[in-house]
């Protein structure tokens, strides 16, 4: 079960992603060719409206669901071919997650030390020794030792994801995914946890894929990543540079996602701005490729 | 910190599931304890049953296993003499004989050996006359019988004078008389008699008199003209018999001397100590030493004792008893089928709930990559935590409760059915609703419908011919009711969807919403009740059914007690006298008798060829006047009293008429014909090959007609029959047996095979109506989830709280209506179709099958606390549960 040592490939690589959902007789396209890429030891944040497809990506990555279409690779697994044993194994050693409820991350009849040491005996990565150890580790790594003989209910908000962390890191995960992981905090508990799981990302280097309706998340993050309509549209890149008199100027940088194909969303606001409508021309420049309006269609209209 | 593995993650995954996890447990011990309990009481029961059939329908005499004999029991001392419990003189005469007793007794069988008490014997020599010597003035004419009994001492007091002393060679014989017998003779204590043997005369002096310390002692019926003198009718005037016992160890002296001695032994089983378990190999000993000849050695002069036979009535009453028990042992295990279904229903639900309970810690472990294999292990773990303690409780509880000991199989096989499968159930995936488990639906489906068919067809066409006779179950009696009901089950669980769609149809059209989505969702979610539906119709169909057995058994008890007696009361004796017959007629409240002689032996011409046969007598017109309307009677032809010179008109029984086939029939020389023929058991005489006369015209055909030997009386219509009896019992003296109707009905009622089948039923019937309600009520409970996210909906579009109840009753109230349904019908059908085949003649008594009853009383009464307990069941636990609910909806776990 060992992943397959394709050098430089990324820890998570999506391409034309497609998950469709029946039920009823009815279709939801909840994803709808995505793409996606993330590196190895990369903190990644992907952000996007309620019902963009989010947790349908990442219950996709954690093993949960499987794509209707398209590829999906995780730590060198492809999750659309993974067997049930492949499966079993890939999501005890290779990805930990974190849910937005406490419910689906933490057993609550736990306490934090027992939660931790529980994935681990489920997954029987270490002997009762080593698990004793790494629990103090994870719990030291992510300052949860008031909360170690806690169980979920007592615990804050804040605690409880932190926890969440600890849980999902604790059989030392390639990948760690989270869905909206502050979704129930407010602002000063929502910092607490991302910076938990920067330091975690720092730490460790466990690659880690963030997703949020929330965008101000970006701000924490170096790169994050817009999906909408079950497609990645645009990628923010933040970079920081410290100034000869030792300021730090961060200066944030938006790039239009294009996929193998060469499709491209355009910003909403782009589009009602300029009010562009079924038809649009294009035009090829030497450096750019330019996007007008087709004026023929508007005042025919 | 302490280790924490998959044993703790199970061990505390076990414990979040207290409520349900507690409610497995308890019905792990409820099961279990029953499967442990049951046979003690139902063992218990039976012999119950076996020993009050061996004491009130068999006699003590017929209890016994005695051998008569002619002949003089050995003498000489005993191998132990300081063992035998006699004086040394006594056992130098009576010891061996008691030494080939005890050797007798040990020859037995073990269970025979141990259910007798050690042998009692009389030894006494046929009655001689004895006169005054000469010149005493004459006495009572009286003949004298003498016997010895080394133990005769114990058994009286002596009124005057002494015990006998031991005889002198050829001197005076000592007898002592009781008091009775010696005043019926006139002999005083003191005089002298002389007794005329065959061998020459001796003078026999009466030493003292005495009366039994024990009148009731079953020993007496052994004797005659011992306790009280015998009057016989002689040639001028009457002459008494005594029997008189002289000193034991003058015995052999005065034995041979006598006329021919006449000895009996026997041994009496006691009912007390003969169980169920144990009557076949009982019956089976018992008939083994009754085919054995037994000889008392050692074989001295002349006079020795002939080869002893034993023999008992006591096999058949051992006998009826094993099949009544047969039949009860069959009913209880029909009747058991109706709550074990249902405990294996709800435990079967209670284990879904208990998953449904790990569903959200399973889905969390699930997802940190427990392997399915081991999720079903937690969850397995996880419940069998929870049932092994309850249903090793429960083994331990049925244990003291039963009093009896389980073998190892016996726990083996009640932990795995309370335990191991309902834990299994836990861990297996219920919620599937793919093609596979479709099929697997119908393929179980067929599979039972096919067993049922088969077991009906078997049990239609052979079903009392292979169950009669046998204490063994008949296996397909004990599955055919539950595969039946199972089958009604199914049947329902087909129908009901059906119906339910047609409602929401109808429901459409009218105004509000709820019946037609309470039909509509009834109708998809109905095989999620099948549990409930199954056990809910199992419990019903077997209440009514076991109310159905009760009253046919009753009501065929009652009729054979009516047909036994024949009239309102009957009085019967080996000979009525015309003196009892007038104080009967003349207790007030009694307004006619007809009294019935029965001439046994009587040679009867058929055609050119003779028969034996039995010629009861009657006046026929007292008789008509009293069987008057009672079951059973015999409806004589007006014509039986007229002869007009022409041949005789006789009624004859169906044996009778089936032995004479038509033929001619005259009886001394007078023509007969046949008026009518009658069942040829019939209250009037215990002869069934009989011919029945007017009293009128029975002069002319039989030398001399008995002395009645049946009375059948009736009554005013406005006496008290209970009263006139015990005046009627007062009338005849103590030989006569009196019986009615309603005794006879109570006295077979009484038995404990019939309480037990009485209060099994009740416990039965109340065991699976709470088990059934209760897998209503989880069948409730596990669709809680989906009714409060449709009832979110509801409530945001205006549904009421009247709604919300409605949709509630919706969702159980088809299924239970349903199951009652055609578990009433089943119970019927059930009745209609096994009761005829189930072979009840040991407990009615009746000749034929008994008619099929079903009692709208008794059965309804059966049906309606069924339903009772169900219903209340139900609304204690939807009370209870609301109160709970509060709580439920406000834990943190809810799924977002
Ligand atoms: N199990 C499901 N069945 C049907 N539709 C679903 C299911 N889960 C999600 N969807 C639909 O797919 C779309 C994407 O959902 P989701 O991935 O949960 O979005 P997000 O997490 O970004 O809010 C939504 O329109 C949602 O209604
Ligand atoms: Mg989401």
């Amino acid at each position: 079960m060992t992943a397959p040592a394709v050098l430089n490939e990324p820890d998570i690589l999506c391409t034309d992603l497609v998950r469709i959902y029946r039920s009823h007789g009815v279709e939801v396209q909840a994803l709808q060719g995505l793409n996606l890429r993330v590196e190895p030891g990369e903190l990644v944040a992907v952000v996007g409206s309620s019902g963009s497809g989010k947790s349908t990506l990442l219950t996709i990555l954690s093993g949960i669901d499987r794509p209707t279409a398209g590829g999906a690779r995780v730590a060198g697994h492809d999750l659309a071919l993974m067997g049930p044993r492949e499966r079993v194994g890939f999501q005890r050693r290779q990805v930990g997650f974190v849910w937005q409820q406490a419910a689906r991350n933490l057993l609550p009849y736990l306490t934090a030390a027992e939660n931790i040491a529980a994935v681990m005996a489920i997954a029987r990565t270490a002997g009762p020794r080593a698990r004793v150890r790494r629990t103090d580790e994870v719990i030291e790594l992510l300052g949860v030792g008031d909360a170690r003989d806690l169980r979920p209910v007592r615990m804050s908000g804040a605690q409880q994801q932190r926890v969440a962390i600890a849980v999902a890191i604790a059989n030392a995960p390639r990948v760690l995914l989270a869905d909206e992981p502050t979704g129930e905090l407010d602002d000063a508990a929502s910092s607490d946890v991302l910076a938990a799981m920067r330091t975690v990302n720092v730490e460790s280097g466990v690659t880690t894929l963030i997703v949020t309706h929330d965008p101000s998340v970006s701000q924490h993050v170096r790169r994050t990543v817009q999906i909408r309509d079950g497609r990645t549209s645009t990628e923010v890149l933040r970079t920081m540079r410290v100034d000869d008199e030792g300021e730090e100027h961060h200066t944030a940088e938006e790039f239009a996602v294009i996929d193998r194909v060469g499709r491209l969303q355009l910003p909403d606001a782009y589009v009602t701005s300029l009010g562009l409508r079924d038809r649009v021309r294009l035009g090829l420049e030497p450096d750019q490729v330019t996007v007008r309006r087709d004026d023929r269609t508007h005042d025919g209209s | 910190m302490t280790r924490f593995g998959m044993i703790r993650l199970t061990a505390r995954t076990a414990r979040t599931a207290v409520g349900p996890g507690v409610f497995l447990a308890l019905l792990a011990v409820a099961a279990a304890s029953l499967v442990v309990a049951a046979p003690g009481p139902v063992e218990g029961a039976l012999t119950g049953a076996l020993r009050y059939d061996l004491t009130s329908n068999a006699g003590a005499a017929e209890r016994e296993l005695r051998a008569d004999g002619v002949g003089v029991p050995p003498v000489g001392p005993s191998t132990n003499p300081s063992a035998s419990g006699l004086t040394p003189a006594d056992d130098a005469v009576w010891g061996a004989l008691e030494d080939q007793l005890g050797e007798l007794h040990a020859s037995m069988g073990p269970t025979l050996r141990a259910s007798v008490a050690p042998a009692q014997f009389t030894t006494v020599t046929d009655a001689v006359a004895v006169s005054t010597l000469p010149g005493e003035p004459p006495a009572q004419v009286t003949e004298l019988a003498l016997g010895a009994d080394p133990r005769f001492a114990d058994r009286i007091r002596i009124d005057s004078g002494r015990l006998p002393e031991p005889v002198v060679a050829g001197g005076d014989v000592d007898v002592v008389l009781s008091t009775a017998c010696a005043e019926a003779a006139e002999w005083h204590v003191g005089d002298r008699r002389s007794l005329t043997t065959p061998t020459g005369t001796r003078v026999v002096r009466l030493s003292g008199t005495f009366t039994p310390r024990d009148a009731t002692d079953p020993f007496w019926t052994h004797t005659s003209s011992l306790v009280r003198p015998s009057v016989l009718a002689g040639v001028s005037g009457s002459i008494v018999v005594v029997q008189g016992y002289l000193a034991p160890v003058s015995w052999p002296e005065v034995s041979t001397v006598a006329a021919p001695v006449r000895s009996s032994i026997w041994f009496r089983i006691d009912p007390g100590v003969v169980t169920m378990a144990t009557a076949g190999a009982l019956v089976s000993e018992i008939r083994a030493f009754e085919s054995q000849t037994h000889v008392l050695g050692p074989a001295t002069e002349s006079s020795r004792l002939e080869a002893l036979r034993f023999s008992t009535r006591a096999p058949t009453f051992i006998d009826a008893s094993v099949r009544r028990g047969a039949v009860s042992l069959q009913a209880l295990a029909m009747l058991a089928a109706g709550p074990a279904s249902a405990l294996l229903a709800a435990l079967v639900l209670a284990a879904r709930l208990f998953a449904r309970r790990l569903e959200t810690a399973s889905r969390v472990m699930s997802a940190r990559g427990s392997g399915r294999l081991r999720l079903h292990a937690v969850t397995a773990a996880s419940a069998l935590a929870w049932l092994l303690p309850g249903a090793v409780g429960g083994v331990l509880a049925g244990r003291t409760l039963g009093g009896t000991t389980p073998t190892g199989g016996t726990v083996l096989v009640t932990v795995a059915i309370t335990a191991i499968m309902p834990s299994l159930v836990a861990a297996g995936r219920w919620d599937g609703t793919g093609a596979g488990l479709l099929r697997a639906r119908v393929m179980a489906e067929i599979g039972v419908l096919t067993v049922a068919a088969a077991a009906v067809l078997v049990l239609v066409r052979n079903g009392a011919a292979s169950s009669s006779g046998t204490e063994s179950l008949n296996p397909l009696l004990v599955a055919g009711p539950p595969v039946v009901a199972l089958t009604g089950a199914i049947v329902a669980l087909r129908v009901l969807p059906v119906a339910l769609r047609g409602l929401a149809v109808l429901g459409r059209r009218r105004p509000g919403l709820t019946t037609f989505l309470g039909a509509a969702r009834s109708s998809r979610t109905v095989s999620g009740g099948a549990a409930a539906m199954t056990a809910l119709t199992l419990g019903l169909s077997i209440a009514v059914f076991s109310g159905s057995i009760l009253s046919t058994l009753s009501t065929g008890i009652g009729t054979s007690s009516r047909l036994a007696t024949g009239a309102d009361l009957r009085v019967s004796a080996s000979a009525l006298s015309d003196d009892q017959l007038r104080t009967v007629a003349a207790v007030p409240g009694v307004r006619r008798i007809a009294a019935v002689s029965t001439d046994r032996g009587v040679d009867l011409s058929v055609g050119a060829s003779h028969a034996t046969i039995s010629v009861l007598v009657v006046d026929t017109v007292a008789l008509n006047a009293v069987q008057a309307g009672v079951p059973g009677g015999l409806a004589v032809p007006a014509s039986l009293g007229h002869t007009d010179g022409g041949p005789v008109p006789v009624i004859l029984s169906r044996r009778a008429a089936d032995l004479v086939d038509g033929e001619p029939l005259s009886l001394a020389g007078h023509a007969l014909t046949v008026a009518a023929v009658a069942p040829s058991v019939t209250s009037l005489s215990n002869s069934t090959t009989w011919l029945l006369v007017d009293a009128a015209v029975a002069p002319e055909l039989l030398t001399g007609i008995p002395s009645p030997e049946v009375a059948l009386v009736r009554l005013d219509g406005t006496a008290r029959p209970d009263l006139v009896t015990q005046a009627v019992r007062r009338a005849v003296g103590t030989d006569p047996t009196v019986t009615t109707p309603a005794e006879l009905t109570r006295a077979r009622t009484a038995s404990p095979a019939l309480t037990g089948l009485w209060q099994a039923a009740v416990v039965a019937s109340a065991l699976s109506g709470i088990c059934g309600a209760f897998a209503i009520v989880m069948t409730l409970v596990l669709g809680s989830g989906a009714r409060s996210r449709l009832l979110a909906v509801l409530a945001s579009l205006g549904a009421t709280r009247r709604d919300e109840r409605a949709l509630t009753a919706w969702e159980i109230g088809p299924t239970t209506v349903a199951a009652l349904v055609s578990g009433g019908a089943v119970g019927v059908l059930l009745a209609r179709m096994i009761i005829p085949v189930m072979d009840l003649r040991p407990f009615t008594g009746l000749a034929g099958t008994a008619t099929t009853v079903i009692d709208v009383p008794s059965t309804t009464a059966f049906a309606g606390a069924f339903c009772a307990v169900v219903l209340l069941v139900i609304a204690l636990s939807i009370v209870a549960l609301r109160a709970t609910h509060g709580r439920r909806t406000r834990r943190p776990m809810a799924e977002g």
